[in-house]
């Protein structure tokens, strides 16, 4: 029995191992000769080798005259291996064996049909599979609450304030083409009720709450207030948008009107609309994302904004991230004259590279002007005023330099006009990431910063530890921090405890607690924050 | 039949892999047995042991109780964004940049280290800064943007320089660099939190009501100039009379902070008259009047009020000097040091 087993085993293997590949024939072109080489594209490579033979058409036969050296995905490196001059454009062949991907094998033997049909069971399974991941109703989310305590010995008085907030994303309702994503929070002080009952948006802010509907896999249309996460800047927006992809290419449109500048909420008379176009690109860890947006912000139908927005991200060279964005405003309002202008109102531009599986560099500039509404800021001069550009750079490196040893630097430098000089820092750190005996990972960090009203040197030591089981985290820090006015030429030295801790509970609920106590030679300051979140 | 059933799995597990493509994507390489086990090819978690935090994005926090859908919308896994900003809108407007973990962590979105974000940027926290709302600063109109603030103290506190009335800092025409006056690290604006350093209010200075100085509306009207405040004084002394003397009307010449005016110390009365802070004279001496009798005229001094220096003693010290004659101005004359040897 078991004999016969093996051989159909084998039969199987092998029948299916030869029907598993068809021939099939590529079409290229010599694109470039140099002295050495010659060089083919395809519309895709996928099947060729290097080591293949490529053939150019004789009547109704093929002469092979080139061998491939190498191959980009969509290019070949080849080395000449006939007389045959070949000049740039010339038709070039490939015949390549590709993946059978639609029938089963012809063969006609029982245990093949069998296998197939089997093989066929399992990839239904797979497409199911992917298919219930994409468009099988799901419910995500969390609610959570937040306290925020300060108290201090200054006389100043106690501040305490809450926080609730609720992020649902519900996709593909029952089944169905809606979905829906929610992110509010409503947010109060202890003792100025009096405040919310007037205006309750004071409190209330909504941030994200709309239906999508998935007309198919690439089409949809969101109604009510929304971050379009391709113009985050613009902030949420309440109204329409629309979006279509094609291929690699998305377009959107989008309508309505932005929140309210006071109180963010729904304020129509705040009407704007625009339109993006987003390219993806690449797959399995190489993507490229650009997105270019225009949009149109009025203030009773009066123009209030203008703008470009680019965003591009990608990952093209392998451990290296780079995400880009750029706004450009296009109107301005010039002693009540309404004018074209292209002023950059922000830049983003960071990189993180992984140089090693031990050492990782990052850096980031950021440029960035308060944005100025004409019509909706026309009262409030001072607003327009301030309109000047920020400027940053933060430079940062990791180096595991052992198996439990880490050790970081970063540089930051940040800049605006009319500040007295540039704020600079300076950061170092060694972390020990598990010490011997206590099991707990230490970092010892140092610091100088100059900023415009204080200079500071900074020394620090944080411990924390993870417990068995994951489900609880528990940190505790100390910092020396001397302080220097120049203006007073004194010195102000704070002592900074820290505690904080995490702990997962019943299942995915999580409590953090952090405690943040200052020290001062007469003043002290406490800092009590708590979350406690369930997420479903 | 164990035989058949391995035979069984494996065969499936190649035409999968050879005919339809990996379900994960052709660069993954981990073996089947890590998630899937012969119940079949839906997540058996009861053998799950994917290391996650071998990947690229080890997960702490919450990042261990979301659906792993979340991050994982299809099958391919290695299409799983790593970025913060890749999975988690921006709702702060691109205000604060796109790397999230400059504020939070896996653990909570709790933003617990103020202190230390603000250390690193344009406006550490210090003194009542440290006890402020967010929102105090940070003004928007859903508290999560936080667009450029100006760090100049007059860019948040305009309105409290403008509503000063004791003095009126607008009137006065203070420096709008609180700063000066107020340090950043002061709890109030006024008592212990105010910086009089360009004017030391020590010692006989202290105590005072800032109008007993700053008379006038205006308070940049204020000299620092002593006689300014101490005219009356500087007229009113008689041991010396001052103005009869035309001492300098700057008092801090001979005055220190002390209060009383005493002691008072004349220093330059060696480099200008006679040694008396130096020398043999240094110590010998009590009060001015000692050698000028005559306090309305300081010009008058005598060098023969001391026992040391009587007549008989004198006379028999100097009679082989020629010219010598027992008066004030021929000592002086003949001792502008005040030592017998000059």
């Amino acid at each position: 029995m078991k004999r016969i087993v093996s051989i159909l085993f084998i039969l199987f293997l092998l029948i299916e191992l030869k029907g598993q590949t068809v021939s099939e024939t590529l079409i290229g072109k010599v694109s470039f000769i140099s002295s050495q080489n010659v060089y083919v594209k395809f519309k895709s490579t996928s099947g060729i080798s290097a080591g293949d033979t490529l053939f150019i058409s004789a009547g109704d036969k093929l002469l092979p005259v080139l061998v491939v050296n190498s191959l980009s995905s969509f290019s070949c490196l080849c080395r000449s291996i006939s007389d045959q001059i070949i000049p740039v454009d010339h038709i070039i062949i490939a015949r390549v064996r590709m993946p059978e991907s639609k029938s089963p094998s012809a063969a006609p033997a029982a245990v093949a049909l069998a296998a197939s049909s089997v093989k066929q069971s399992v990839t239904d399974s797979v497409n199911q599979q992917t298919k219930r991941i994409q468009n099988t109703h799901s419910v995500q989310g969390s609610i959570s609450l937040h306290s925020y305590s300060d108290f201090s010995n200054t006389g100043v008085p106690s501040s305490q304030r809450f926080r609730y907030t609720l992020s649902l994303k519900a996709s593909n309702i029952s089944g169905s083409k809606f979905s829906i994503e929610s992110y509010i929070s409503f947010r109060h002080k202890a003792g100025e009720w009096q405040e919310v009952s007037n205006d309750i948006f004071s409190a209330l802010k909504i941030y994200n709450l709309a239906v999508r509907y998935d007309f198919n896999k690439s089409t949809s249309l969101s109604i009510g207030r929304r971050i379009n996460p391709r113009i985050s800047s613009m902030g949420t927006m309440d109204g329409i948008q629309f979006e279509k992809s094609i291929n690699k290419f998305s377009f959107g449109l989008l309508a309505g009107s932005r929140p309210d500048y006071q109180n963010y909420s729904v304020n129509f008379s705040l009407f704007q609309y625009g339109a993006y176009l987003a390219v993806t690109t690449g797959k399995e860890g190489k993507n490229s994302e650009s997105s270019l947006a225009y949009v149109e912000q009025t203030n009773n139908f009066k123009t209030d904004r203008r703008f470009l927005y680019f965003q591009h991200s990608n990952t093209f060279i392998k451990n290296l991230y780079f995400l880009g964005t750029m706004e450009l405003d296009l109107y301005k309002l010039e002693n009540d004259i309404p004018k074209s202008t292209i002023d950059l109102t922000g830049t983003y531009l960071s990189l993180s590279y992984r140089l090693t599986r031990k050492i990782s560099l990052s850096g980031s500039y950021d440029a960035r002007k308060n944005v100025m509404y004409y019509e909706t800021y026309k009262t409030y001069v001072d607003r327009i005023l301030e309109n000047e550009l920020r400027q940053g750079y933060r430079i940062y490196g990791n180096w595991r330099f052992a198996n439990n040893m880490v050790i970081g630097l970063q540089s930051g430098y940040r800049f605006l006009k009319s500040d007295p000089h540039p704020s600079k820092n300076f950061y170092g750190y060694f972390t020990y990431t598990h010490v011997p005996g206590i099991n707990m990972s230490a970092t010892v960090s140092a610091t100088y910063l100059e900023s415009n009203f204080v200079n500071s040197k900074i020394a620090g030591l944080n411990l924390l530890k993870d417990f068995p089981g994951g489900k609880i985290q528990a940190g505790l820090g100390y910092h020396y921090v001397n302080n220097t006015l120049p203006e007073s030429k004194s010195d102000v030295i704070q002592h900074i405890g820290e505690f904080n801790l995490y702990w997962q509970f019943a299942g995915k609920m999580s409590l953090s607690v952090n405690y943040e106590g200052t020290f001062e030679a007469v003043n002290s300051y406490n800092r009590i924050y708590l979350q406690l979140r369930r997420r479903f | 039949m164990r035989i058949l059933s391995l035979i069984l799995i494996c065969s499936l597990f190649i035409f999968f892999k050879q005919q339809s493509g990996h379900p994960h994507g052709k660069d993954f390489k981990h073996t089947c047995s890590l998630c899937h086990s012969s119940k079949g090819w839906t997540l058996d978690k009861e053998i799950y042991s994917f290391d996650h935090n071998a990947t690229k994005l080890p997960l702490t926090g919450q990042h261990t109780i979301v659906n792993c859908r979340s991050c994982h919308p299809t099958l391919i896994f290695a299409e799983a964004k790593t970025e913060c900003n890749e999975c988690h809108t921006d709702i702060h407007q691109a205000t604060v940049g796109q790397d999230c973990a400059r504020c939070h962590t896996p653990v909570s979105w709790l933003v617990a280290n103020i202190n230390e974000i603000h250390q690193l940027s344009r406006f550490p926290l210090l003194g009542a800064h440290r006890t402020a709302d967010c929102s105090d600063c940070h003004i928007s109109e859903n508290y999560v943007r936080f667009d450029v603030l100006g760090v100049n103290c007059v860019d948040c506190h305009r309105k409290d320089y403008d509503a000063t009335t004791n003095p009126n800092h607008s009137l006065a025409g203070f420096s709008e660099d609180c700063s000066t006056c107020h340090p950043v690290n002061a709890q109030q604006w006024i008592g212990a939190g105010f910086n009089h350093s360009f004017f030391s209010l020590d010692l006989g200075h202290s105590g005072l009501e800032c109008a007993q100085c700053h008379t006038t509306g205006n308070y940049a009207d204020a000299s620092p100039e002593c006689y300014s405040c101490h005219q009356q004084k500087y007229i009113a002394t008689t041991n010396p009379n001052h103005t009869a003397m035309g001492f300098q009307t700057t008092c801090d010449d001979c005055h220190s902070l002390q209060p009383g005016w005493s002691p008072a110390s004349f220093t330059q009365h060696d480099s200008q008259w006679f040694p008396i802070y130096s020398g043999r004279h240094n110590g010998t001496w009590d009060s001015c009047t000692q050698c000028h009798p005559n306090s309305s005229n300081y010009s008058e001094y005598t060098c023969l009020s001391c026992h040391e220096h009587n007549q008989a003693s004198m006379d028999s010290r100097h009679n082989e000097v020629g010219g010598y004659s027992y008066s004030s101005p021929a000592c002086l004359h003949c001792h502008p040091q005040g030592v017998a040897e000059d």
